[in-house]
């Protein structure tokens, strides 16, 4: 198992400029970067070079991505950061659906960015390793193994729905759960469009999680892709 | 002498625009000199370097005239197949194809080979004129439309080549080719004047010294009266009176076939006098039938081609509507014409016309032509009978009266029993006309007389008192049966009448309703489906000269029929079926002309393969004109829109385009600075200084893509291309996610959240929700002081849920608050309102609207600044089943 700090990352956009100011922090960060200023030689590059983690720009002038992403899906499992545009939330659940583990949209902020390669790099580094069964965030502990969560060490009350939307959050800490992906696992595959389930759960969770709506701490919404229980 | 008089005058002098100048040489009679003498003036006109064609000249072989044509450029003739025969005529296309400034065209009365694009030449020439192009062309006098009765009464050859007065009275310069008749005998007879050997007789009859003398006389004449139009015109270009010429000619016609005689003599008249001229036909309701129709419209077009008006008026007495229509008119000469023969039939115009006439137009000249000295021989009058058939009905209701009147005989007295009679005699005469109502009236007195009248079943007759019951019965039944058949005769025309009137109404209501073209179109299809016997198309042409069927059929049209539609187009002249220009087609198009050219063809074609009767002509162009003007109406009411459309978006462009200048060069304005300011400074700058102007950029990269999302969401909402994705999303979410986003344009302000636990669920599109939110905050933020307050609420009521933002900034005047959401006035502030409000307030607006939802704006917090508030209807909640959320 490979120190975050070692990891390799990929990074495939068209655009120089993204990809220097990308390879700059990720460098200031310890990662070693490669780039790709096209698909088929993103492709050819996680091939070769066998990256830990993948940064993927949808829009690219050869191939579409989500394409880059399928073909890679066939025979990596490596960790992929999309890179997409706003007003593209179709997309985005798309990609996600597609395999790819998170989004950032651009114009993004670069310590977001960095925090989601990290919660990626971080995750996969786990894969090997058995499930952990405590997860924290802040004051918030979830234990699989009694199916138990507390705050501030006080156990919570939670519904079977409740504490399942919350547990599958949990596995993805830090990570985006597409709202489908919530609804086909929860309430099963009839309902994935029942959104109003997940917001009425979502909203009960958040009130006795004590998170101002407005303002979370804990669920974030990621507006029309899912929902992201964030770390610490 | 009214300024418009002279003006009009004037303007009629100059060359119309595009129509290139005529000029005619007018002979008396072949071999005069007048293709040499054309001939002679072109070769001038080249020596003077005008670029000219001859189109087409005949020399008949003779040495000079070819000699003349030498070095003249020719336009090849074309060449045409007719029933086998293969036949030349001038390539009017092949002239147009290159066009020269002057064609050379012999013999304008020529009547092309069938199958031509024009039934004439002179139909040609008018083409040629219309594109601008001058003519030379030559005439004898004999073919011109009005003298060829005079010629015939003269000559006794009736020419069949004819031109309409017009053609020759709208030249440019006419010239007369002069040449004593006893010159030209003596050019005949040196074999200098081409006659062809078959009609070699009759030539001979023609070119006789008194038939040339008249002849030479006629030219004389019509050039003469060409030059008194000249100096009329003169005068007038002048400013003076011209020689006095008041009033008007009326002709009174009806469907006799002496008509078209008559308006040749009526245009003449006219012409020598000065006088505008038209064609009255008063239709009194009498019998019509078909070959008196025909009379009729023959010569009401005539008249037309002769520049004559055409009236039909409805009355009951010929004279009396004649002289009304006259005073009217202020016309001051009425022309009728007198038969022999119709003394015998008193009942239609005829004996007593002249004399009515005369006794009721006090202060009209009345002039009377007696139209039996009529040298052709007569065609057979027109049979105004009943037809056979009504003659077997007579007898039939005799018969049928008789057995009724003899099963009443023991109940009815003798005298009353003829008024069984006269009832059959009034059926007829009202079921048919006068004739079978007579002959039933003569087969009833006879019936009556040998079945009732004593003694019975002879036709002796005893009593006196019998002898005067019969002849009152005979009396009585003529009488009535006139009167049955006139009353039915008046009201067939009646309805005739009306169905016509009827049937214009009936279209300009239905026009009136309609607004624009694909309504007035589809209102005239709808008015035209009653003729169930024609096909009916409107067809238009666009700029590339592709042909689109805008109603009714959608069939193909082969290439005649395209051409005449063509034609009709272009000429904005009727064209098809019936016409003279390419009248072999199935199809008559009739434009429909706007003024600026033609909007629609009508196209008419009869199911049956037949000729459109005058009857359909006549209404079908009654009913283009309303047409015709209300696709002018509705052009017009789309060039207004369109027009006002254009404005408008280049308005919006406009203030787009300022308001993008500004919104977008602030950010890199501030962006650009700062990054310069490190670059070049670098370490002279205070650690804690560099990271402001780092942070500074960021936040400007940022305002720079809210606003790039802005314009892209503004060019969606204008293009109407907005789709929306609703999905069930809680308000709470919406907030959250619009404060992330502005979180560094937020954060010199105290923000107060009030958002209860508790909301209902939205069912929008989330992102447009947040974008206007964006909007709103944003706007909040700039017009905030610093470390002001701003506000948040959410709340909801039963119906809708607002979302609103409050500041303490300098708010917004009541007069601009609805003004604020408006796109060109945010935009068209643009640099000017200093801190700009960009489209932003005016986008939160279409997103709000998309939802069905508004935006207000109420007073802001503690009596200053300003409260926008988003409104967005509530919809049902969805259903929550315990189950679904707890097992």
């Amino acid at each position: 198992m490979k120190s975050s700090n070692q990891a390799t990352v990929l990074v495939v956009d068209d655009e120089a400029q993204i990809r220097k100011f990308l390879r700059i922090s990720l460098s200031a960060q310890g990662y070693k970067v490669i780039e790709a200023g096209n698909g088929a030689e993103g492709l050819a590059q996680a091939a070769l070079q066998r990256p830990d983690l993948v940064v993927l720009d949808l829009g690219l002038p050869d191939m579409d991505g989500q394409d880059v992403l399928g073909q890679l899906r066939e025979w990596s499992q490596v960790p992929v950061l999309v890179l997409s545009v706003r007003a593209g939330e179709g997309e985005k659940v798309l990609a996600l659906d597609a395999g790819a583990n998170d989004y950032v949209t651009k114009p993004f902020a670069i310590q977001e960015f960095l925090a989601r390669v990290r919660v990626l790099l971080r995750q996969a580094g786990n894969s090997d390793a058995p499930l952990e069964s405590v997860v924290r965030s802040g004051s918030l502990r979830l234990d699989f193994a009694y199916r138990k969560v507390t705050l501030n060490d006080v156990e919570l009350a939670l519904t079977r729905k409740e504490y399942a939307v919350l547990a599958m959050l949990a596995r993805h800490l830090g990570r985006v759960v597409t709202q489908q992906q919530l609804l086909r696992d929860i309430w099963g595959p009839t309902h994935v469009d029942d959104s109003h389930y997940l917001r009425v759960v979502v909203g009960h969770l958040r009130q006795k999680l004590g998170d101002e709506p407005s303002a979370p701490r804990y669920i974030q919404t990621e507006a029309g892709v899912g929902y992201r229980l964030l770390g610490d | 002498m009214s300024d418009a008089v002279r003006a009009d005058a004037l303007l009629a002098d100059l060359p119309q625009a595009g129509s290139g100048r005529l000029k005619v040489f007018l002979g008396a009679a072949p071999g005069v000199g007048k293709t040499y003498a054309m001939l002679q003036a072109a070769q001038a006109q080249q020596r003077q370097g005008v670029d000219l064609r001859v189109g087409v000249v005949e020399t008949h072989g003779r040495a000079e005239t070819e000699a003349m044509l030498a070095g003249l450029p020719q336009q090849p003739l074309t060449r045409l197949e007719y029933r086998g025969m293969s036949l030349v005529e001038m390539d009017l296309d092949g002239i147009l194809a290159k066009p020269p400034k002057l064609v050379l065209v012999d013999e304008l009365a020529h009547s092309n080979v069938p199958g031509s694009r024009h039934a004439k030449r002179w139909q040609d020439v008018q083409e040629l004129l219309a594109k601008g192009i001058d003519v030379y062309t030559t005439v004898n006098v004999q073919h011109l439309e009005s003298l060829n009765d005079q010629v015939r009464d003269i000559t006794g050859v009736q020419v069949r080549e004819t031109l309409p007065d017009w053609v020759l009275q709208e030249a440019d310069e006419i010239l007369l080719i002069d040449l004593p008749p006893r010159e030209l005998l003596e050019r005949l007879r040196e074999g200098k004047v081409y006659v062809p050997e078959q009609a070699r007789a009759a030539i001979d009859a023609f070119f006789s010294q008194t038939n040339l003398t008249a002849l030479r006389e006629l030219a004389m004449q019509t050039a003469a009266a060409r030059v008194d139009a000249d100096l009329n015109r003169r005068y007038r270009q002048q400013g003076q009176e011209a020689p006095s010429i008041g009033g008007r000619l009326l002709l009174g016609i009806d469907g006799d076939a002496q008509a078209e005689r008559l308006v040749r003599h009526a245009s003449r008249v006219a012409e020598r006098r000065h006088l505008p001229w038209s064609v009255v036909h008063v239709d009194t309701g009498g019998e019509r039938n078909e070959q008196r129709l025909g009379h009729l419209q023959a010569a009401q077009q005539l008249a037309e081609r002769l520049g004559g008006e055409v009236v039909v008026l409805r009355g009951g007495s010929v004279a009396d509507t004649l002289v009304e229509h006259a005073r009217e008119r202020r016309a001051s000469l009425i022309l009728v014409g007198r038969s022999r023969a119709r003394l015998r039939r008193r009942w239609r115009l005829g004996r007593g016309l002249a004399e009515r006439l005369l006794a009721l137009g006090r202060g009209l000249e009345i002039s009377v032509l007696d139209i039996d000295a009529d040298p052709l021989p007569t065609r057979s009058r027109p049979d105004d009978a009943a037809p056979w058939l009504d003659y077997l009905l007579a007898p039939l209701a005799t018969a049928t009266a008789s057995l009724i009147a003899f099963a009443l005989s023991q109940i009815l007295e003798l005298p009353n029993i003829s008024l069984v009679f006269l009832a059959a005699v009034l059926v007829m005469a009202v079921r048919s006309s006068l004739g079978p109502a007579l002959a039933c009236a003569g087969l009833s007195f006879l019936a009556y007389n040998f079945l009732f009248i004593p003694p019975t079943w002879t036709l002796v007759i005893e009593r006196q008192e019998d002898v005067l019951t019969l002849l009152f019965f005979l009396l009585m039944a003529a009488l009535s049966g006139n009167l049955a058949s006139r009353q039915r005769r008046q009201l067939q025309a009646l309805r005739r009448n009306q169905s016509e009137t009827t049937a214009l109404l009936e279209l300009s209501r239905k026009l009136t309703a309609a607004t624009d073209r694909q309504a007035v179109l589809s209102a005239a299809m709808q008015q035209f489906a009653m003729w169930h016997e024609l096909e009916v198309s409107l067809l238009s042409r666009d700029r590339d000269g592709v042909w689109k069927v805008e109603a009714g059929a959608q069939r193909l049209l082969d290439e005649q029929e395209r051409a005449a539609a063509q034609w009709a187009w272009q000429h904005q002249q009727p064209a098809g079926l019936g016409t003279d220009t390419l009248p072999s087609g199935r199809w008559w198009w009739w434009p429909l002309s706007g003024e600026e050219g033609p909007l629609a063809l009508l196209g008419v074609a009869p199911k049956d393969q037949r000729a459109l009767t005058p009857e359909q002509r006549r209404l079908l162009a009654a009913l283009a004109q309303p047409l015709a003007q209300a696709l002018q109406r509705a052009q017009l009411a789309e060039e207004l829109e369109a027009a006002r459309l254009h404005g408008q978006t280049e308005e919006l462009r406009s203030a787009l385009l300022a308001s993008v200048s500004h919104d977008l060069r602030t950010p890199l304005t501030v962006m650009r600075g700062s990054i310069d300011s490190l670059l070049a400074l670098g370490e002279q700058i205070p650690l804690s200084e560099r990271r402001e102007l780092l942070e500074g950029t960021r936040d400007e990269a940022e305002r720079l893509d809210r606003y790039i999302q802005n314009l892209l969401d503004m060019t969606r909402l204008g293009h109407g291309s907005l789709k929306l994705a609703r999905d069930w999303v809680a308000p709470a979410d919406i907030v959250a996610s619009a404060l992330q986003r502005l979180r560094p344009v937020l954060a010199p302000l105290q923000l107060e959240l009030q958002v209860p636990q508790q909301l209902p669920l939205l069912y929008v599109h989330a992102a447009l929700i947040e974008q206007a939110l964006i909007n709103v905050l944003e706007n909040a933020a700039r017009f905030s002081p610093p470390q002001g307050r701003l506000r948040v609420m959410v709340e909801a009521d039963a119906m809708e849920l607002r979302f609103a933002v409050a500041d303490q900034g300098p708010g917004i005047p009541a007069a601009e608050r609805d003004k604020i959401f408006d796109m060109f006035y945010t935009a068209a502030r643009g640099d000017r309102g200093g801190q700009g409000t960009g489209l932003g307030l005016a986008i939160c607006q279409g997103m709000l609207g998309a939802h069905g939802g508004r935006v207000t704006v109420a007073e802001g917090l503690d009596g200053c600044g300003a409260s926008l508030i988003l409104h967005l209807p509530l919809h049902p909640q969805p259903q929550l089943s315990l189950a679904d959320m707890d097992e």
